[in-house]
């Protein structure tokens, strides 16, 4: 079988931006290119990001959540 | 074909039973293609990963201690990761149908804790605050169950204290002021121009009446000029009447003053007149009779003395011919005196004043004279012819006063 199904590809390295502002203590949402779409992952940062930055997912905790930075221009 | 299973686009198909597991599960899950699902030995069953919709009617209190009843719409779906999958399968699948409900009781707590790290201000202004307090407080419990919360929507705020309204009260009623406000004002303003056409509406009527007066003014004075001018007229000839009348009556006054002179006044004048020469002659008379009484008594002074002298030059020559005429000088007095006498009984006019009566007195000698004369020629005509050549004795004559 080929591997058509992407339910299990990695948001990882995907570029997106931030949708709800990034605390640095606290959890964020970004909207991540992901399986031909956009998804909402729910992220974390070590700086605050504010709305609409433009990010790159660094790293998958969880299946839902992210760490992200921003992404150098 | 029978056995060939298909997920549609918004499902994930999950197969038990089969060998080929790609992930740790036990069941594989296939989403986006086709596959064969072996009859009796392999079991597919259908995950909806569509959109859901949960409502949620919750009792909340924020976080300055004010109770709300929020009613809230959360909208989820299944996560299309193979993770998300998994877990919801796990739950869910049996009681897809009633997923809604059972996300939205879980929910219901989120959506306390969610209330209560917010103020009222916050939910009603500060919409990505309530969007980090849904991710930080319902996040990590929905990724257990594998739904991806897309929003949540708080669609009502019922607040029995009355907070909001009480927010929003002043700004109401400094909104409520400055529209009384502008209403004032815009009330004042349609008044002061109201009153401004009113003004000026009074103006004009005023001016209107003014010229309305000042014209009938005219008017009346012309028409009162007009109906004076006929008793005006009228007066002017009678007053023109009067002057001729007062001028007949000073040409009558004068007519009757001339009449008066020359009736009265000039016949008292010449009465006066005639009077007064009357009175001059009288006088005059009375004075000429004295001259003449006078100079009568003055000559025969005078002729006594000159007889006298004469009879004393006589005596002394013992001139005959002067005793002769002796005779007569003696005489002549009396003849003066007769002369004299025959012009006192008479009435005349003198008109050459004091020269005139000198005149007449010497006429009167003179006619004495010349009879004297007379007579002596009648004693002696020799004698009278050469007079002249008598002895030069210094006999007084009379010269003939012309």
């Amino acid at each position: 079988m080929r591997a058509a199904d992407e339910s299990g590809r990695s948001p990882v390295g995907a570029v997106g931006r931030v949708t709800v502002p990034i605390p640095p203590d606290g959890p964020g949402e970004v909207l991540v290119a992901v399986r031909g779409g956009s998804e909402a992952y729910t992220a974390w940062s070590a700086t605050a990001i504010g709305r609409d930055v433009r990010i790159v997912v660094v790293d998958s905790v969880s299946a839902r959540t992210v760490v992200v930075e921003r992404l150098p221009s | 074909m029978l056995f060939w299973h298909v997920p549609a686009p918004n499902e994930a198909m999950l197969i038990s039973g089969s060998k080929r597991q790609t992930q740790d599960t036990q069941f594989r899950i296939v989403t986006g293609h086709g596959s064969f699902v072996l009859p009796i030995k392999q079991k597919a069953r259908m995950l909806s990963l569509a959109l859901r919709e949960a409502e949620i009617t919750e009792d909340c209190v924020t976080q300055q201690g004010i109770r709300l009843t929020v009613r809230a719409v959360s909208v989820f779906k299944v996560g299309d990761d193979a993770v998300s999958i998994a877990n919801a399968a796990r739950r869910f699948l049996s009681e897809q149908n009633q997923m809604e409900e059972l996300v939205g009781r879980i929910f219901a707590g989120h959506l306390r804790s969610i209330v209560g790290g917010l103020t009222v201000e916050q939910i009603i202004r500060e919409r990505s605050r309530v969007s980090q307090e849904v991710i930080a407080g319902s996040h990590g419990e929905m990724e257990k169950l594998g739904i991806v919360v897309d929003a949540l929507q708080i669609q009502e705020i019922d607040d029995a204290t009355g907070y909001i309204d009480n927010l929003a009260a002043p700004h109401a009623a400094a909104v409520a002021g400055q529209a009384r406000i502008a209403r004032a004002k815009a009330d004042q303003e349609a008044a002061e121009r109201e009153q401004q056409a009113a003004a000026l509406k009074a103006e004009y009527e005023r001016d209107t009446a003014i010229k309305r007066a000042g014209f009938l003014a005219e008017t009346e004075q012309y028409n009162a000029r007009a109906a004076q001018a006929g008793p005006l007229a009228q007066a002017r000839a009678s007053h023109e009447v009067i002057e001729e009348q007062t001028a007949l009556a000073q040409r009558q006054a004068s007519l009757a003053a001339q009449r008066l002179e020359a009736e009265v006044g000039r016949p008292a004048d010449a009465e006066a007149y005639r009077q007064r020469t009357l009175a001059e002659a009288a006088r005059d008379q009375v004075k000429f009779q004295a001259d003449g009484s006078a100079y009568a008594e003055r000559t025969l002074a005078q002729a006594q003395a000159d007889a006298n002298t004469a009879r004393a030059v006589s005596l002394r020559d013992g001139n005959q011919e002067l005793i002769a005429a002796n005779r007569i000088v003696e005489n002549l007095p009396a003849l003066a005196d007769a002369a004299a006498r025959g012009m006192s009984g008479a009435s005349l006019t003198v008109l050459n004043g004091t020269d005139g009566v000198n005149e007449m007195a010497a006429g009167v000698v003179g006619q004495g004279l010349a009879i004297l004369q007379s007579l002596q020629r009648g004693t002696d005509p020799a004698t009278a012819q050469d007079g002249d050549d008598r002895n030069q004795d210094p006999t007084p004559r009379i010269a003939d006063s012309e």
